[in-house]
């Protein structure tokens, strides 16, 4: 009577491994493809001008990857105008404690600053996921694609929400101009008085 | 009473099997950490130059202490900036291209004074803020075209 040859081994758990090879394979592909996504820009012709006529200035901070208004308008600019050409003490106008939401502002002879209030501003999500937001802001403060001149003073820690802001306010007509900021994030804003600094538009063609 | 004699060649691929899996386990290990530090390496930032028809722009990088000249890659440190981007700026002012500064988070100082130098040699400048880390990449030419992905 012959005897049957038993073959003892399951190929089972051998193709369970294989699955799960195929299986991180393709994690792996997919994590590759993901990071090997360059960041693309497009840059158009971006080409300094002096600023058009009739366009008026509002002025932003991009600090901390979010943007705040400074709202100069909201600050005694007459007075401290007065105060200079008078030398008049900037101590009075200083004990009003001029302030706008986002900045507490001093005086003094060749300028002044702005101290961050530590107020949230339109941060990175909200450019991107509420830009109407920012749109809206603007527009309280006065502002049209006809007549104003979005203006960005641009920390290093900022230049991501810089360049959200700005596609956000080339698509709705805006004008732009901006300006690198070389200080640290901590430092206050500061405002000198000299020659020169005329406002300056970025043209994309 | 005669003990029964194994049937077969049994065989196992136990053996094998634990090998393949230590194999596994090392890769897993070594690729994780590969994609960690893929991860903490920023990407290439691509640039696609809209470019104009009849001005040729001149892409310079400002970092925090030197200058890229694109699309050739040379570095030029801050500290000869004006006889080597001023010779530079003297040809681009004779050819009648224009100046476009790529302003690093911490190129800020370098941005004015190559924006000084642009302007003392009257060369148009134009300026974009890009992003930290990674190179910045031009299509083929260095001017107007299609990225290699095919984005607009």
């Amino acid at each position: 009577m012959a005897r049957r040859v038993h073959m003892v081994g399951s190929l089972d758990s051998f193709l369970d491994i294989v699955a799960n090879s195929i299986g991180m394979l393709m994690l792996i592909i997919a994590m590759t493809a993901i990071l090997n996504d360059d960041v693309r820009i497009s840059l158009g012709t971006p080409m300094m001008a002096p600023a058009r006529a009739g366009l008026e200035p509002l002025r932003f901070e991009c600090r901390g990857n979010a943007v705040y208004p400074l709202e100069l308008s909201r600050l005694p600019l007459d007075d401290y105008q007065v105060a200079l050409a008078t030398g008049g003490s900037f101590e009075r106008i200083n004990a009003l404690g001029p302030r706008t939401r986002h900045y507490s502002a001093s005086f003094h002879r060749d300028g002044f600053a702005l101290e961050p209030l530590g107020t949230p501003g339109f941060g990175l999500r909200t450019i991107l996921d509420e830009p109407e937001a920012f749109l809206e802001d603007v527009s309280a403060a006065g502002g049209s694609a006809e007549s104003t001149l979005l203006y960005f003073l641009v920390r290093p820690d900022s230049h991501e929400v810089f360049r959200l802001v700005r596609d956000v306010a080339i698509d709705h007509g805006y004008a732009i101009g901006w300006d690198p900021y070389m200080d640290q994030t901590d430092e206050p804003l500061y405002f000198f008085f000299g020659p020169g600094g005329g406002l300056m538009e970025d043209l994309y063609r | 009473m005669t003990a029964r004699r194994p049937s077969g060649p049994d065989f196992s691929l136990f053996p094998f099997l634990s090998v393949l899996l230590c194999v596994m386990g090392v890769l897993v290990v070594v690729l994780s950490g590969q994609t960690l530090l893929a991860m903490h390496e920023p990407p290439d930032q691509l640039i696609r130059i809209a470019g104009d028809a009849e001005r040729s722009p001149r892409y310079v990088e400002c970092r925090e202490d030197e200058i890229v000249l694109h699309p050739e890659g040379r570095i030029v440190p801050s500290a000869r900036l004006e006889s080597e981007l001023g010779e530079e700026l003297r040809l681009m002012k004779a050819r009648g291209e224009y100046l476009v500064l790529l302003i690093r988070p911490h190129g800020a100082a370098t941005y004015a004074h190559c924006r000084f130098l642009a302007m003392s040699f009257d060369v148009e400048v134009g300026k974009d803020a890009i992003l930290d880390g990674g190179q910045v990449v031009f299509d083929e030419s260095g001017r107007a075209g299609v990225t290699p992905g095919g984005q607009d």
